[in-house]
């Protein structure tokens, strides 16, 4: 949980449960703990995303947000590790991510999923389960 | 939580939660199962999420969860779903991210004693000519307009490409191309995804299995699907890969405006849906009609490959070494059919999601060779235990919407099986019961360990019991490539 996420059981699926104390910081443990369940990043050389999406809530951004980094794992064959989030609302996210060329790849995850999916604020920040089709 | 008082018990191994237990439940649910798939069920949120199916407009009859039900997203495994075409849903949610995962069995005139002995040979030889595992492509690349030749065309286009045979179309659900696929409402991220991965097995649970017919159950509807004891089989599991995958993020995503639009209140935002008869509603049957294509090419591609594996490593042990496809069932997808509702002939669509079609006797759509019998029902095990081949029946055209059960269905959490079990000791175990299984790597061989699973020879007593589909025949793994 220091890492700002978690696995959590799920019987067919995937799981994790991600921390943040803003919008922010969610989204960036989110994607922080996809990425540790599929594959790990070649350090050399860098490269580096824009990621730019709308959507309806902080919910659809959120998934939308991972489903995108899916792809872009998928299509360029790359592994993310920095997230930097430059616009959040609710309805816009506008970001951009460093990673490098995937080195290993450990479990292919086909999708985000709004199965049960809903950000919860506590005093402590934000916390939401998502769980991943795989 | 749902709790076993609230089903009541309406036949042996069927029991039904009734719509007055959730104020949003439109239909009844069932559940197919025994005393203990039944208490497995209850222990995590499958049951849960069999009642959410029930609150989707147009739902009809009741809800149903075969006996290898288990959580997953939106609906659960093991779930079908029947709703009318004139005012119901479609639900990409329902449909699931590999659309069209499916299996299909190849039959030879081989016996498995005369393979076993090199079944490592045969096993290493498989893993080096079937692409297989975590995001590893395939040498057929798909340029310019052949994605969309795939995507519309399906089986047929492999075909054409000399990746199988005219006979093996015959012997596909859909015949391997579905009408009202259109490749324009597929989106260009999807078919980027599609370009390089036809031909090629993927990883989680697929997998690609030589098996030998153990038992025979009905001699009769053996021979007309042309089983017979102790023959070598292949099974082949797989789907739409990274295009189907994309095909039901882009829906589940754009279609959550349609809930707003046309009013539809969920339990579960994955079960994001829009009226069938709407124009979100086509462009996504148009699109998962599409995906299904492409899965149906890809067992197409990758059954010529363990053709051409198996040719070639047999040569010189036997001489007839032809592999003729028995069927290929699809066991997530979205399909119109006509079914009896109040005496009425209704057009409805029938969601699949972890669940095989199993028609009985006398339907148009089957194989002229089969139509006297019924569909073959093509149900996998666990890599460690068994498989069956059922068939069809008019119970299950009355009872289940012509669906059986698609498999064991898992028990343990892929977390928990990584926990249990070690990938090593699991080969070496199973090679002491005789199977030789190869994986990409060793977690990924524990999350599939027969452990992990539930008893088949349970699941499938459940079916054959209540009459939804008949046993045929047994059969045993011998060597298994996982992806």
């Amino acid at each position: 949980m220091s890492e700002g996420f978690e696995e959590i059981e799920h019987t067919a699926d995937l799981a994790i449960r991600a921390y943040g104390q803003d919008m922010r910081e969610l989204f960036t443990n989110a994607a922080c703990g996809m990425f540790a369940l599929m594959a790990e990043p070649s350090e050399e050389p860098a490269r580096e995303r824009e990621v730019s999406l709308e959507a309806m809530d902080y919910e659809g951004l959120l998934v939308d947000w991972l489903n995108e980094l899916i792809y872009l794992h998928e299509v360029e064959g790359e592994t993310y590790y920095q997230f930097a989030i430059e616009t959040l609302s609710p309805t816009r996210l506008e970001a951009h991510v460093t990673g490098g060329p995937t080195k290993s790849k450990t479990k292919a995850i086909k999708a985000a999923t709004f199965h049960d999916l809903k950000i919860e604020e506590t005093a402590n920040g934000s916390v939401v389960t998502i769980v991943f089709d795989v | 939580m749902i709790n076993k008082k609230d089903l009541k018990r309406v036949e042996e191994y069927v029991y039904e939660i009734p719509r007055s237990f959730r104020d949003d439940m439109r239909v009844p649910a069932r559940l197919y199962a025994d005393e203990e798939l039944l208490d497995m069920a209850l222990k995590d949120r499958s049951v849960e999420q069999l009642v959410n199916t029930a609150t989707l407009p147009g739902v009809v009859k009741y809800t149903l969860a075969m006996p290898d039900i288990h959580q997953g997203y939106g609906p659960p495994i093991g779930g079908v779903i029947a709703l009318r075409t004139s005012d119901g849903v479609i639900s990409p949610g329902a449909v699931g991210y590999d659309i069209n995962c499916g299996v299909r069995l190849l039959r030879s005139n081989i016996l498995a004693e005369e393979v076993k002995p090199i079944m490592d040979d045969i096993v290493q030889a498989l893993f080096r000519g079937v692409p297989s595992g975590v995001g590893r492509g395939g040498d057929v690349k798909l340029a310019g307009r052949q994605t969309d030749e795939v995507l519309e065309k399906g089986s047929a286009w492999a075909v054409s490409q000399g990746y199988g045979t005219k006979d093996d179309l015959e012997h596909t659900e859909e015949r391997g191309s579905m009408v009202g696929a259109e490749a324009r409402a597929v989106s260009k991220e999807a078919k980027k995804r599609g370009q390089d991965q036809l031909g090629t097995l993927g990883s989680g649970n697929h997998f690609v299995e030589v098996g030998e017919v153990e038992a025979i159950y009905d001699q009769e509807v053996a021979e007309a699907f042309g089983l017979f004891e102790g023959q070598m089989v292949v099974w082949v599991h797989s789907g739409s890969r990274g295009l189907g995958h994309q095909v039901c993020t882009d829906y589940v995503r754009d279609l959550q405006k349609a809930v707003s639009k046309y009013g539809i209140k969920l339990p579960d935002r994955e079960l994001v849906c829009a009226p069938f008869d709407s124009p979100e509603g086509r462009d996504y049957f148009a699109a998962m009609a599409s995906a299904a294509n492409y899965a149906w090419a890809n067992r197409q591609v990758l059954a010529h490959r363990v053709r051409q594996v198996l040719d070639d490593v047999l040569a010189g042990l036997v001489k007839d070494r032809e592999l003729t496809l028995v069927y290929d069932v699809a066991h997530n997808i979205a399909k119109v059919e006509e079914y009896a509702i109040d005496g009425k002939s209704t057009k409805l669509i029938i969601h699949r999601k972890g669940a095989t079609r199993a028609f009985g006797p006398g339907m148009a759509v089957l194989p002229a060779d089969y139509r006297e019998v019924g569909q073959p029902v093509l149900i996998p095990g666990d890599m460690g235990t068994a498989s069956y081949v059922l068939v069809g029946t008019a119970e299950a055209m009355g009872k289940t919407f012509g669906t059986s059960c698609h498999g064991a269905g898992r028990v343990l959490s892929r977390s928990a099986a990584i926990k249990k079990i070690r990938g090593q000791e699991l080969q070496r175990e199973l090679l002491e019961k005789g199977i030789v299984v190869r994986g990409g790597d060793w977690k990924s061989l524990a999350e599939e360990a027969p452990d992990a699973y539930k008893d088949i020879d349970r699941v499938v007593n459940v079916v054959h019991s209540t009459g939804i589909a008949r046993k045929v025949a047994r059969l045993l793994p011998l060597g298994v490539i996982k992806g």
